[in-house]
Protein backbone atom coordinates (compact mmCIF):
# COMPACT_ATOMS: atom_id res chain seq x y z
CA UNK A 1 0.00 0.00 0.00
CA UNK A 2 1.34 3.84 -1.09
CA UNK A 3 1.69 6.06 1.77
CA UNK A 4 1.42 9.93 1.35
CA UNK A 5 2.98 12.30 3.01
CA UNK A 6 1.93 15.78 2.09
CA UNK A 7 -1.59 15.70 3.24
CA UNK A 8 -1.87 14.32 6.77
CA UNK A 9 -6.20 14.23 6.31
CA UNK A 10 -6.62 13.27 2.36
CA UNK A 11 -3.08 10.72 2.46
CA UNK A 12 -3.77 6.98 2.29
CA UNK A 13 -7.27 6.72 0.73
CA UNK A 14 -7.90 3.41 0.24
CA UNK A 15 -10.79 1.26 -1.79
CA UNK A 16 -11.76 -1.07 0.11
CA UNK A 17 -14.39 -2.75 -1.83
CA UNK A 18 -17.29 -2.63 -4.86
CA UNK A 19 -20.18 -2.16 -2.07
CA UNK A 20 -20.11 -4.56 0.79
CA UNK A 21 -24.09 -4.86 -0.19
CA UNK A 22 -24.97 -6.45 -3.35
CA UNK A 23 -27.84 -5.16 -4.50
CA UNK A 24 -27.33 -6.02 -8.06
CA UNK A 25 -27.12 -9.71 -7.07
CA UNK A 26 -30.21 -9.53 -4.75
CA UNK A 27 -32.89 -7.48 -7.23
CA UNK A 28 -31.84 -7.36 -10.37
CA UNK A 29 -33.93 -9.52 -13.02
CA UNK A 30 -33.47 -9.87 -16.39
CA UNK A 31 -36.22 -7.51 -18.74
CA UNK A 32 -36.72 -4.13 -20.12
CA UNK A 33 -35.22 -1.86 -17.40
CA UNK A 34 -36.78 1.39 -18.78
CA UNK A 35 -40.13 -0.23 -19.54
CA UNK A 36 -40.14 -1.12 -16.00
CA UNK A 37 -39.17 1.86 -14.73
CA UNK A 38 -41.25 3.90 -16.84
CA UNK A 39 -44.41 1.32 -15.47
CA UNK A 40 -43.10 1.51 -11.45
CA UNK A 41 -42.92 5.65 -11.94
CA UNK A 42 -46.59 5.60 -13.46
CA UNK A 43 -47.99 3.49 -10.81
CA UNK A 44 -45.96 5.53 -7.85
CA UNK A 45 -47.60 8.80 -9.77
CA UNK A 46 -51.52 6.91 -9.53
CA UNK A 47 -50.91 6.10 -6.01
CA UNK A 48 -49.62 9.69 -5.21
CA UNK A 49 -52.88 11.10 -6.69
CA UNK A 50 -55.57 8.43 -4.62
CA UNK A 51 -53.12 9.48 -1.85
CA UNK A 52 -53.77 13.00 -2.49
CA UNK A 53 -57.33 13.03 -1.18
CA UNK A 54 -55.92 13.92 2.08
CA UNK A 55 -53.67 16.88 0.93
CA UNK A 56 -56.20 19.43 1.83
CA UNK A 57 -56.19 18.15 5.56
CA UNK A 58 -52.36 17.92 5.73
CA UNK A 59 -51.49 21.10 4.77
CA UNK A 60 -54.14 22.80 7.50
CA UNK A 61 -52.53 20.92 10.05
CA UNK A 62 -49.18 22.13 8.99
CA UNK A 63 -49.98 25.78 8.43
CA UNK A 64 -51.58 25.54 11.95
CA UNK A 65 -48.52 24.00 13.21
CA UNK A 66 -46.66 27.08 11.75
CA UNK A 67 -48.66 29.23 13.30
CA UNK A 68 -48.28 27.29 16.63
CA UNK A 69 -44.88 27.08 16.33
CA UNK A 70 -45.09 31.22 15.72
CA UNK A 71 -47.25 31.91 18.66
CA UNK A 72 -44.83 30.11 21.17
CA UNK A 73 -42.10 31.15 19.55
CA UNK A 74 -43.57 34.83 20.50
CA UNK A 75 -44.52 33.69 23.50
CA UNK A 76 -41.34 32.50 24.73
CA UNK A 77 -39.32 35.55 23.66
CA UNK A 78 -37.86 34.56 20.21
CA UNK A 79 -35.82 32.46 22.24
CA UNK A 80 -33.24 29.81 20.89
CA UNK A 81 -35.43 26.50 21.03
CA UNK A 82 -38.08 28.51 20.39
CA UNK A 83 -36.63 29.84 17.23
CA UNK A 84 -35.93 26.33 16.11
CA UNK A 85 -39.33 25.12 16.39
CA UNK A 86 -40.18 27.55 13.93
CA UNK A 87 -37.63 27.28 11.71
CA UNK A 88 -38.34 23.32 11.72
CA UNK A 89 -42.35 23.79 11.29
CA UNK A 90 -41.33 26.15 8.37
CA UNK A 91 -38.76 23.76 6.54
CA UNK A 92 -41.28 20.94 7.26
CA UNK A 93 -43.88 22.36 5.18
CA UNK A 94 -41.25 23.89 2.33
CA UNK A 95 -40.49 20.52 2.11
CA UNK A 96 -43.85 18.97 1.30
CA UNK A 97 -46.09 21.86 0.35
CA UNK A 98 -45.15 21.21 -3.46
CA UNK A 99 -46.15 17.60 -3.11
CA UNK A 100 -49.23 18.64 -1.54
CA UNK A 101 -50.53 20.94 -4.00
CA UNK A 102 -49.22 24.27 -2.75
CA UNK A 103 -46.07 25.22 -4.51
CA UNK A 104 -46.87 29.25 -3.43
CA UNK A 105 -46.55 27.96 0.88
CA UNK A 106 -43.58 26.24 -0.31
CA UNK A 107 -41.89 29.63 -1.73
CA UNK A 108 -43.31 31.46 1.29
CA UNK A 109 -41.48 28.92 4.18
CA UNK A 110 -38.35 29.32 1.96
CA UNK A 111 -38.36 32.75 2.59
CA UNK A 112 -39.59 32.63 6.10
CA UNK A 113 -36.65 30.04 6.86
CA UNK A 114 -33.75 32.21 4.65
CA UNK A 115 -34.99 34.90 6.97
CA UNK A 116 -34.89 32.63 10.53
CA UNK A 117 -31.27 31.00 8.81
CA UNK A 118 -29.45 34.32 7.55
CA UNK A 119 -29.52 37.29 9.78
CA UNK A 120 -26.41 37.46 11.13
CA UNK A 121 -28.25 38.61 14.54
CA UNK A 122 -31.14 37.09 15.75
CA UNK A 123 -32.17 39.52 18.65
CA UNK A 124 -33.08 41.80 15.43
CA UNK A 125 -35.34 39.24 13.59
CA UNK A 126 -38.37 41.08 11.98
CA UNK A 127 -41.56 40.40 14.10
CA UNK A 128 -43.64 41.84 11.70
CA UNK A 129 -42.13 40.20 8.65
CA UNK A 130 -42.09 36.47 10.85
CA UNK A 131 -45.86 37.49 11.04
CA UNK A 132 -46.59 38.47 7.39
CA UNK A 133 -44.84 35.36 6.12
CA UNK A 134 -46.96 32.68 8.46
CA UNK A 135 -50.32 35.05 7.40
CA UNK A 136 -49.59 34.64 3.79
CA UNK A 137 -48.90 30.93 4.37
CA UNK A 138 -52.51 30.48 6.07
CA UNK A 139 -54.01 32.92 3.54
CA UNK A 140 -52.70 30.74 0.85
CA UNK A 141 -54.35 27.28 2.11
CA UNK A 142 -57.58 29.07 3.44
CA UNK A 143 -57.85 30.32 0.08
CA UNK A 144 -57.51 27.05 -1.55
CA UNK A 145 -54.57 28.37 -3.84
CA UNK A 146 -53.04 25.59 -5.33
CA UNK A 147 -50.73 25.61 -8.04
CA UNK A 148 -49.06 28.55 -9.57
CA UNK A 149 -51.97 30.48 -11.23
CA UNK A 150 -53.46 32.07 -8.43
CA UNK A 151 -52.90 35.89 -8.80
CA UNK A 152 -52.67 37.57 -5.48
CA UNK A 153 -50.74 34.47 -4.21
CA UNK A 154 -48.31 34.86 -6.57
CA UNK A 155 -47.46 38.87 -5.63
CA UNK A 156 -47.66 37.89 -2.09
CA UNK A 157 -44.95 34.93 -2.73
CA UNK A 158 -42.91 37.56 -4.40
CA UNK A 159 -43.39 41.01 -2.38
CA UNK A 160 -42.17 38.67 0.54
CA UNK A 161 -39.19 37.21 -0.94
CA UNK A 162 -38.26 40.71 -2.38
CA UNK A 163 -38.73 42.24 1.28
CA UNK A 164 -36.57 39.55 2.70
CA UNK A 165 -34.10 39.91 0.36
CA UNK A 166 -33.72 43.88 1.07
CA UNK A 167 -33.64 43.07 4.54
CA UNK A 168 -30.95 40.55 4.88
CA UNK A 169 -29.01 42.76 2.69
CA UNK A 170 -29.27 45.58 4.63
CA UNK A 171 -28.64 43.52 8.12
CA UNK A 172 -25.72 41.95 6.42
CA UNK A 173 -24.65 45.38 5.75
CA UNK A 174 -24.97 46.57 9.19
CA UNK A 175 -23.01 43.50 10.44
CA UNK A 176 -19.80 43.91 8.34
CA UNK A 177 -20.20 47.71 9.34
CA UNK A 178 -19.94 46.97 13.22
CA UNK B 1 -30.05 -4.10 -18.96
CA UNK B 2 -32.22 -5.16 -16.23
CA UNK B 3 -35.21 -4.49 -13.45
CA UNK B 4 -35.48 -3.63 -9.81
CA UNK B 5 -37.40 -6.33 -7.91
CA UNK B 6 -38.63 -4.14 -5.45
CA UNK B 7 -40.66 -7.03 -3.80
CA UNK B 8 -36.77 -7.81 -2.94
CA UNK B 9 -35.71 -4.61 -0.98
CA UNK B 10 -36.06 -3.58 2.37
CA UNK B 11 -36.16 -0.21 3.24
CA UNK B 12 -36.13 1.91 6.29
CA UNK B 13 -37.52 5.82 6.15
CA UNK B 14 -36.67 7.69 8.89
CA UNK B 15 -38.32 11.84 8.42
CA UNK B 16 -39.65 13.31 12.13
CA UNK B 17 -42.78 14.43 9.26
CA UNK B 18 -45.42 11.80 9.28
CA UNK B 19 -47.27 13.21 5.93
CA UNK B 20 -43.87 12.44 4.31
CA UNK B 21 -43.22 9.31 5.84
CA UNK B 22 -46.49 8.22 4.31
CA UNK B 23 -45.92 10.08 1.32
CA UNK B 24 -42.13 8.12 0.63
CA UNK B 25 -43.86 4.65 1.68
CA UNK B 26 -46.98 5.55 -0.48
CA UNK B 27 -44.04 5.71 -3.64
CA UNK B 28 -42.34 2.62 -2.37
CA UNK B 29 -44.89 0.45 -2.53
CA UNK B 30 -46.07 1.50 -5.83
CA UNK B 31 -42.75 0.37 -6.93
CA UNK B 32 -43.32 -2.69 -5.66
CA UNK B 33 -41.81 -2.57 -1.86
CA UNK B 34 -43.23 -4.76 0.42
CA UNK B 35 -40.77 -4.02 3.79
CA UNK B 36 -41.10 -0.83 4.12
CA UNK B 37 -40.49 0.38 8.19
CA UNK B 38 -40.75 3.94 9.43
CA UNK B 39 -38.71 5.85 12.11
CA UNK B 40 -39.31 9.57 13.45
CA UNK B 41 -36.10 10.47 14.89
CA UNK B 42 -32.47 9.65 14.19
CA UNK B 43 -32.40 7.30 17.37
CA UNK B 44 -34.90 5.42 16.20
CA UNK B 45 -33.91 5.46 12.56
CA UNK B 46 -30.49 3.67 14.16
CA UNK B 47 -32.53 1.67 16.25
CA UNK B 48 -34.75 0.45 12.92
CA UNK B 49 -31.55 0.01 11.12
CA UNK B 50 -30.23 -2.53 13.39
CA UNK B 51 -33.42 -4.07 14.19
CA UNK B 52 -34.67 -4.60 10.49
CA UNK B 53 -31.15 -4.68 8.22
CA UNK B 54 -32.25 -2.86 5.46
CA UNK B 55 -31.00 -2.60 2.12
CA UNK B 56 -31.98 0.95 1.49
CA UNK B 57 -32.41 3.58 4.03
CA UNK B 58 -34.36 6.96 3.01
CA UNK B 59 -33.36 9.65 5.94
CA UNK B 60 -34.48 13.44 6.33
CA UNK B 61 -31.62 15.74 7.48
CA UNK B 62 -33.81 17.42 10.64
CA UNK B 63 -35.15 15.27 12.71
CA UNK B 64 -34.95 15.26 16.68
CA UNK B 65 -32.50 13.60 19.32
CA UNK B 66 -30.05 13.48 15.96
CA UNK B 67 -30.55 14.77 12.81
CA UNK B 68 -29.94 12.39 9.27
CA UNK B 69 -26.86 13.83 8.94
CA UNK B 70 -25.34 12.26 12.25
CA UNK B 71 -27.59 9.00 11.44
CA UNK B 72 -25.16 9.03 8.27
CA UNK B 73 -21.68 9.13 10.63
CA UNK B 74 -23.21 6.69 13.59
CA UNK B 75 -24.11 4.37 10.54
CA UNK B 76 -21.03 4.61 8.69
CA UNK B 77 -18.92 4.26 12.11
CA UNK B 78 -18.10 0.13 11.74
CA UNK B 79 -17.69 0.06 15.69
CA UNK B 80 -21.05 1.61 16.00
CA UNK B 81 -23.46 0.26 13.44
CA UNK B 82 -23.32 -3.40 11.95
CA UNK B 83 -23.90 -1.88 8.56
CA UNK B 84 -21.55 0.44 7.14
CA UNK B 85 -22.18 -0.06 4.13
CA UNK B 86 -26.13 0.50 3.86
CA UNK B 87 -26.80 2.30 1.06
CA UNK B 88 -27.92 5.77 2.70
CA UNK B 89 -30.19 8.27 -0.11
CA UNK B 90 -30.72 11.69 2.30
CA UNK B 91 -33.94 13.36 1.36
CA UNK B 92 -34.46 17.12 2.45
CA UNK B 93 -35.95 20.18 2.37
CA UNK B 94 -32.19 21.34 2.20
CA UNK B 95 -31.35 22.54 -1.20
CA UNK B 96 -28.35 24.61 -0.39
CA UNK B 97 -24.68 23.28 -1.69
CA UNK B 98 -23.53 23.20 1.96
CA UNK B 99 -26.01 20.67 3.55
CA UNK B 100 -25.34 18.43 0.27
CA UNK B 101 -21.62 18.82 1.11
CA UNK B 102 -22.44 17.59 4.49
CA UNK B 103 -24.50 14.58 3.58
CA UNK B 104 -21.37 13.89 1.24
CA UNK B 105 -19.06 13.87 3.70
CA UNK B 106 -20.92 12.00 6.11
CA UNK B 107 -20.89 9.10 4.04
CA UNK B 108 -24.41 9.53 2.05
CA UNK B 109 -24.88 7.41 -1.00
CA UNK B 110 -27.33 9.67 -2.46
CA UNK B 111 -29.04 13.30 -2.01
CA UNK B 112 -32.20 13.86 -3.13
CA UNK B 113 -34.35 17.47 -2.02
CA UNK B 114 -37.62 17.87 -1.77
CA UNK B 115 -40.09 18.20 -3.08
CA UNK B 116 -40.07 14.34 -3.71
CA UNK B 117 -41.29 12.90 -7.17
CA UNK B 118 -41.94 9.53 -8.20
CA UNK B 119 -39.06 9.49 -10.81
CA UNK B 120 -36.34 11.16 -8.70
CA UNK B 121 -36.94 8.47 -6.23
CA UNK B 122 -37.28 5.72 -8.96
CA UNK B 123 -33.65 7.07 -10.38
CA UNK B 124 -31.47 7.07 -7.03
CA UNK B 125 -32.79 4.03 -6.03
CA UNK B 126 -32.50 3.03 -9.42
CA UNK B 127 -28.76 4.24 -9.25
CA UNK B 128 -28.22 2.84 -6.03
CA UNK B 129 -28.65 -0.85 -6.94
CA UNK B 130 -27.69 -0.69 -10.35
CA UNK B 131 -24.68 1.69 -10.24
CA UNK B 132 -23.04 0.72 -6.68
CA UNK B 133 -20.24 3.18 -5.48
CA UNK B 134 -16.77 1.38 -4.41
CA UNK B 135 -15.93 2.35 -0.81
CA UNK B 136 -12.84 3.57 0.79
CA UNK B 137 -11.47 4.09 3.73
CA UNK B 138 -9.34 7.23 4.54
CA UNK B 139 -8.32 8.76 8.32
CA UNK B 140 -11.10 10.66 8.28
CA UNK B 141 -13.63 9.25 6.31
CA UNK B 142 -15.13 5.81 5.62
CA UNK B 143 -17.88 6.12 2.88
CA UNK B 144 -19.09 5.66 -0.79
CA UNK B 145 -16.06 6.98 -2.85
CA UNK B 146 -17.13 10.43 -3.16
CA UNK B 147 -15.67 11.14 -6.68
CA UNK B 148 -17.70 10.10 -9.61
CA UNK B 149 -15.24 9.85 -12.14
CA UNK B 150 -12.35 8.30 -12.18
CA UNK B 151 -9.81 10.22 -13.67
CA UNK B 152 -6.63 7.43 -14.67
CA UNK B 153 -4.03 9.50 -15.36
CA UNK B 154 -4.62 11.72 -11.82
CA UNK B 155 -1.56 10.68 -9.45
CA UNK B 156 -2.08 13.53 -6.94
CA UNK B 157 -2.04 12.41 -2.73
CA UNK B 158 -5.41 11.32 -2.81
CA UNK B 159 -4.95 8.92 -5.59
CA UNK B 160 -6.97 5.63 -4.89
CA UNK B 161 -4.66 2.56 -3.28
CA UNK B 162 -5.21 -1.16 -2.93
CA UNK B 163 -7.15 -3.27 -6.22
CA UNK B 164 -10.39 -2.06 -7.12
CA UNK B 165 -13.01 -4.60 -6.81
CA UNK B 166 -11.30 -5.57 -3.50
CA UNK B 167 -14.25 -7.21 -1.73
CA UNK B 168 -13.20 -6.56 1.73
CA UNK B 169 -16.78 -6.80 3.85
CA UNK B 170 -15.24 -5.36 6.62
CA UNK B 171 -13.94 -2.33 6.99
CA UNK B 172 -12.54 -3.11 10.37
CA UNK B 173 -10.34 -6.00 8.03
CA UNK B 174 -8.94 -2.91 6.46
CA UNK B 175 -5.96 -1.88 7.41
CA UNK B 176 -3.94 1.45 7.01
CA UNK B 177 -0.63 1.80 7.18
CA UNK B 178 0.91 4.51 9.40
Amino acid sequence: MQQHSSNANTAMTRQVNKTGINLRDKCLRPGDDNEAAQQAITRAEQALEHLSVNFDDWIVTESRQLAKSRDDAKAAGFSENALRDLFQAAHNLKGQATTLGYPLADEICASLCRLIDKIPDKSRLPLLLIDQHVDAVRAVVAEGAKGTDNPKASVLAKRLHDVTGDFLAQEAARAGAA
Amino acid sequence: MAKIAFDELRFVVADDNAHMRRIVRTLLRAFGSREIYEAEDGASGLEAVEAYSPDILITDITMPIFDGIELTRMIRNPEGCRHPFLPIIVLSAYSEKKHVIAARDAGATEFLCKPVSATALYRRIQNVVSNPRDFVRTKSYFGPDRRRYVNPNYSGVERRTGAPGDNIVDPNQVELEA
